[in-house]
């Protein structure tokens, strides 16, 4: 991600974006991760 | 035991922090002992097994005097242990009892096993020890749910093993993807979400809401599966290994042949292989032997009706599709099938009968039984 941004962006800029991208994915993770979890069945593997 | 809970981070935290802290050949002593008392602690069935295949895969597979005949001996046991975990399994099911879970990985490294026996027949392991083997079987990122990464790639990191911080981000990046995955995107938007509008709808929608819990079945099966995955093959960066991709964009293949191509590709890789490739060598059909591929794909998910079918049907998809592509050479090319329009139509079309093949399918395998896919099909199609 952070190299996508970089050919896109300032080092700065680009440095900026990535801090935000993963402070709001971690955010995700952390809200939704008390949720009680699907249920998910693939055989029995 | 689950990526989800607080233990797994702390597996994790002390492989990540043995590996890196400590000198190379300690470090692989150390990955070793916290996979083998991973599994000793949440499965000592599976650890007693995995110990029993490790000494009797190597050592049996050493002498190149009657090695086939040695390497076919160890590979029935391997598959005949894991076919009697699965159709006990099975058996339990159809009884409605309660019976024994199969031991965690059993699947995975069972086909682990069989990939080096059947490498090392050919000669096309590079040369290494019985502790690379070892390291190998006991990779705790993959251990309980994959992907069925390749004894050549994991030894050649092995062997090139150094810091490399640009790896290690791709990691944290890597299992950052798969927890949002996991809990936001399949657990929150599709299993939450989704279930709310599709009980929001009244009787009179009953079919749309079948199509939609269908839809929502499948997005989490898929959602769920590639999350763990991700987490998998980011801690193994996190390791210093690149472990083998599982899932490349499936939902948006044009064909079913396609599909497989990208959906658990550790597993549709092995099969093709070792399945498909056999078979082939001795019947000269490649229909035949994508239909044993696609059965044993089915069978190594579980031994029942549901997956025997799910399993055909795939199977049945790719011959059909590859039998189209033979008569479509002799349809006359239409004077504008080269627009840029046409295209981007045609692909759009493609990709969305190949994902409703897909979604139809995994009705199959996603209702508990048969006769519960069977009245899904029909909620959904009420004329049926």
């Amino acid at each position: 991600m952070y190299g996508w941004l970089r050919t896109r962006f300032s080092k700065q800029t680009a440095d900026i974006l990535i801090v935000l991208w993963y402070a709001l994915l971690m955010m995700l993770v952390l809200l939704y991760a008390m949720d009680p979890p699907a249920v998910f069945r693939y055989g029995n593997i | 035991m689950s990526v989800l809970s607080l233990a797994w981070p702390l597996w994790m935290l002390s492989a990540v922090t043995g590996q890196w802290l400590l000198p190379q050949q300690l470090a692989r002593l150390w990955l070793i002992a916290l996979a083998a008392a991973f599994l000793a602690i949440y499965s000592p069935a599976s650890a007693a097994i995995l110990v029993t295949f490790t000494f009797a895969t190597y050592y049996l597979a050493q002498s190149r005097r009657h090695l086939g005949s040695r390497i076919v001996l160890v590979g029935f046991l391997i598959v005949a242990v894991l076919a009697w975990f699965k159709a006990k399994i099975a058996a339990d099911m159809a009884s409605g009892v309660l019976g024994i879970a199969i031991p965690l990985g059993l699947s995975y490294y069972a086909l682990r096993c069989i990939h080096y026996l059947v490498e090392r027949y050919k000669g096309r392991l590079a040369p290494h020890d019985f502790g690379d083997f070892v390291s190998y079987l006991f990779f705790l990122p993959t251990l309980i749910a994959g992907p069925i990464h390749r004894f050549n790639e994991f030894q050649r990191d092995q062997r090139r093993m150094r810091w490399d911080s640009e790896k290690f981000s791709e990691g944290l990046e890597r299992v950052l993807y798969g927890y949002v995955k996991i809990t936001f995107l399949a657990n929150y938007v599709v299993s939450i979400r989704l279930a709310e509008s599709i009980a929001a709808l009244g009787p009179e929608q009953a079919a749309l809401a079948a199509y939609l819990s269908m839809l929502k079945q499948g997005l989490n099966g898929y959602l769920q599966f590639s999350g763990y995955s991700d987490v998998a093959i980011g801690c193994g960066l996190l390791l210093g290994y690149r472990v083998i991709e599982n899932f490349r964009w499936p939902l948006l293949q044009k064909n079913i042949s396609e599909f497989w191509k990208a959906w658990h590709i550790s597993l549709s890789s092995w099969c093709r292989e070792y399945v498909y490739m056999l078979v082939v060598s001795f019947t000269r059909r490649p229909a035949l032997a994508v239909l044993a591929t696609m059965l044993a794909i089915g069978l190594w998910h579980e031994v029942s009706l549901r997956y025997i079918l799910w399993g055909s049907y795939n199977g049945l998809g790719i011959v059909l599709w590859q039998q189209f592509q033979r008569v479509k050479r002799w349809v006359p090319e239409w004077p504008f099938r080269q627009t840029g329009w046409y295209r981007i139509a045609a692909h759009g079309l493609a990709v969305l009968v190949t994902f409703h093949f897909v979604m139809f399918g995994f009705v199959l395998v996603l209702q508990p039984t048969v006769a519960e896919a069977i009245a899904f099909y029909r909620a959904m199609l009420p004329g049926l």
